[in-house]
C-alpha cells in the first residue's frame, strides 16, 4: 500500500514537472523524490515525456526561422498600409470593382437576400421567444426598449466557448442563456474587458453600453462568472447586477456567483484584484471590497461576521468582528439616489 | 512584459515599424503554437501567422489596452485558423483519434529519447501523435511544450479557466502516453 504523501506526489506529478505547485510543495516533492524509489521512478517516466514532447516541436519553422522567413514580407506589407487603417480583402476587392464587376454584383446580391433573410429570421425569434418564456423576453425589451429596432443592435464584442468552437458578436439589449452541455464561456468587451461563466447554467441579459467610450451594464440571473474589468475612467462605470445586488467597478478582477435558495436570489462576490461597490438593492445599502477580503454574500447574514464565508472567514476576519472599529470594509453605508 | 508591449504598440501606431517588427519576432512562437494547436500543420500555421500578424497591424487602433496585445493577438490567431481550418475541412482531414499506429516506432526502443528526437523520422511520429489529438488538447499540449506558457497564461490564450487548463493537459498526456507507450518504456 502506497504512503499518503507517495499518492500526493502521484496526482501532483504533472504540476510538479510544469512548476505550477508552490514553493513549499516543490520542496518537499524534491526531498521526497530524493527518499521514495517509486515516485523517483514515476517521476523520471514523466519526466522524459515532457522532454520528449518539447523536443519533438525543435523542428518548428517558427522563432528565428519564421522571422528570416517572413519578418521581411510582413514589414513590406504593413509599410504599404497606415497602421490601424483597414485595408482587407473587402475593400481590396471592392476597389477592383470595375475590373470584375461580376464577382462583386454577385457578392452584392447574396448579401442583400442574407440580410433579408437575418432580418426577418431575427424578428421572429423575437416574437417566438417573447409567447415561449414571455416573462424573460419582456424584460429583456422593457428594460432596453430601442432592442425592437433592428438598427440599434450593436456590437459590444464576441463571445467564445472554451473549445474554440463558436466565436460569435454579442449584441447590447440581448440575454444569453446556457441551460444543456454547459462549457466555459467568455464574453470579451471591445476595451478587453471579459466575463468568463463557469462550465455551469447561467444566464446573462446585456443591457447595454453607451458607446464605446461608455458604460457596460449586464446583469447576471444565474451562474459563477469571473469578471475582469479593464481600467476605466470614472465616468465608464462597468455595473453588473444581480436579482439582489449591483456590483460596479472601475477597473478590476473579480468572481460573481448567483443562485436562488428558498425562492430567494442570493449573491457572492470575490475580488481577486482593484475594488468593487456593491449595492445591496433590497436595503439600498453599500459596501466596498478588495483581496484578501474573503466573500461577501447580499443578503448579509444577521451579523458582518457572517458574511464572510468559509475560507474568507478565516483569522483576520474574526478579529474584525471582535473590532467593532475595523469593520468599516463591511459597514453599510447610505447613499442618496 | 506588458509594458513593453504598451511601448512597443504605441511605437508602431506612431509609425515605427521597427517596434512591429519586434513585436512579431516576440509574439511569432506563441502565435505558431495556437495555429499549429488548432491546425495540426506547421505550413499552414505559417500562413496563419503571417496573415494574423497583418491583421493585427491593420487593426492596431481597435486594441484599447495595448499593455494586452499579447491575449489580443492570441485572438486574432484563433480565429484566423479555426477560419482556415472550416475552410480547408471539405477537402482535407487531419488524422483523427485512433487512426495513427505507433507500431513502426518499436524499432527505435533501445536508443535514447534525445537520440531519437534527433531523427526526424521518429519526431515526426510524435508530432503526429500530437496532430490526432482532439483540437482543444492538442492546443494546450502545444502551448505547454512548444511555447512552455504556465497554465495561466494558457487560460488566458484559450479563454478558458486554470483548473481547465490543468485537466485537459492531464487527458491530453495520458492519450499520448497510450499512443506512445512503446518508445516511453
Amino acid at each position: 500500500m502506497k504512503h499518503g504523501f507517495c499518492k500526493f506526489v502521484e496526482h501532483s506529478i504533472w504540476k510538479y514537472i510544469d512548476r505550477e505547485l508552490s514553493a513549499r510543495n516543490l520542496a518537499e516533492i524534491s526531498g521526497h523524490l530524493a527518499t521514495c524509489a517509486s515516485c523517483k521512478k514515476l517521476y523520471e517516466t514523466r519526466a522524459r515525456e515532457a522532454t520528449m514532447y518539447r523536443l519533438a516541436f525543435m523542428g518548428s519553422p517558427f522563432g528565428a526561422e519564421f522571422c528570416e522567413k517572413y519578418e521581411e514580407a510582413i514589414l513590406a506589407e504593413v509599410a504599404e498600409t497606415p497602421v490601424g487603417e483597414p485595408r482587407g480583402e473587402v475593400l481590396g476587392f471592392l476597389s477592383r470593382w470595375k475590373e470584375r464587376p461580376g464577382p462583386v454584383l454577385v457578392a452584392a446580391l447574396v448579401l442583400a437576400v442574407v440580410t433579408l433573410f437575418a432580418m426577418t429570421f431575427y424578428r421572429l425569434s423575437i416574437f417566438s421567444s417573447a409567447s415561449r418564456d414571455g416573462g424573460l423576453a419582456r424584460d429583456a425589451r422593457s428594460v432596453t426598449p430601442s432592442r425592437e429596432s433592428d438598427a440599434s443592435r450593436r456590437t459590444l464584442g464576441i463571445r467564445v466557448l472554451d473549445d474554440g468552437s463558436e466565436q460569435r458578436a454579442f449584441y447590447a439589449g440581448e440575454r444569453y442563456t446556457q441551460t444543456v452541455n454547459p462549457s466555459v464561456t467568455t464574453f470579451q468587451l471591445d476595451d478587453g474587458s471579459s466575463l468568463t461563466f463557469a462550465a455551469r447554467p447561467w444566464e446573462l441579459f446585456v443591457q447595454g453600453d453607451s458607446g464605446p467610450n461608455g458604460s457596460f451594464t449586464a446583469r447576471v440571473d444565474e451562474g459563477v462568472v469571473d469578471v475582469s474589468v479593464t481600467k476605466r475612467a470614472a465616468d465608464r462605470s462597468f455595473t453588473l447586477q444581480t436579482p439582489n445586488a449591483e456590483v460596479r467597478v472601475l477597473g478590476t478582477e473579480f468572481t460573481l456567483e448567483v443562485r436562488m435558495e428558498r425562492g430567494q436570489p442570493l449573491t457572492w462576490i470575490e475580488v481577486t484584484e482593484g475594488r468593487v461597490r456593491v449595492t445591496d438593492v433590497e436595503t439600498d445599502r453599500v459596501y466596498y471590497r478588495g483581496p484578501d477580503e474573503g466573500r461577501l454574500r447580499i443578503p448579509l447574514e444577521d451579523s458582518p461576521a457572517a458574511a464572510l464565508e468559509g475560507a474568507g472567514a478565516d483569522d483576520t476576519d474574526r478579529s474584525r468582528t471582535r473590532d467593532p472599529a475595523s469593520l468599516d470594509l463591511d459597514r453599510p453605508v447610505s447613499i442618496p439616489r | 512584459m506588458t509594458n513593453e508591449d504598451r511601448e512597443l504598440v504605441q511605437e508602431t501606431l506612431a509609425g515605427d515599424l521597427e517596434a512591429f517588427s519586434r513585436l512579431v519576432r516576440k509574439y511569432n512562437r506563441m502565435a505558431g503554437a495556437i495555429s499549429f494547436g488548432i491546425c495540426g500543420d506547421f505550413q499552414m500555421a505559417e500562413d496563419i501567422v503571417q496573415e494574423s500578424f497583418l491583421k493585427a497591424y491593420r487593426s492596431l487602433r481597435n486594441l484599447k489596452d495595448p499593455a494586452k496585445f499579447k491575449v489580443w493577438l492570441a485572438g486574432i490567431v484563433r480565429s484566423r485558423a479555426i477560419d482556415f481550418v472550416r475552410q480547408r475541412k471539405s477537402f482535407w482531414s487531419y488524422p483523427q483519434e485512433g487512426e495513427f499506429s505507433v507500431s513502426d516506432l518499436e524499432v527505435y526502443s533501445t536508443e535514447s529519447v534525445e537520440e531519437l528526437l534527433l531523427k526526424e523520422e521518429f519526431r515526426s511520429k510524435i508530432l503526429e501523435a500530437i496532430r490526432g489529438l482532439p483540437e482543444e488538447d492538442r492546443l494546450v499540449i502545444t502551448l505547454k511544450h512548444m511555447e512552455g506558457l504556465s497554465y495561466k497564461e494558457i487560460a488566458e490564450i484559450t479563454g478558458a479557466t486554470v483548473s481547465s487548463v490543468e485537466s485537459r493537459l492531464f487527458r491530453a498526456r495520458g492519450a499520448l502516453r497510450k499512443k506512445l507507450d512503446h518508445i516511453l518504456k
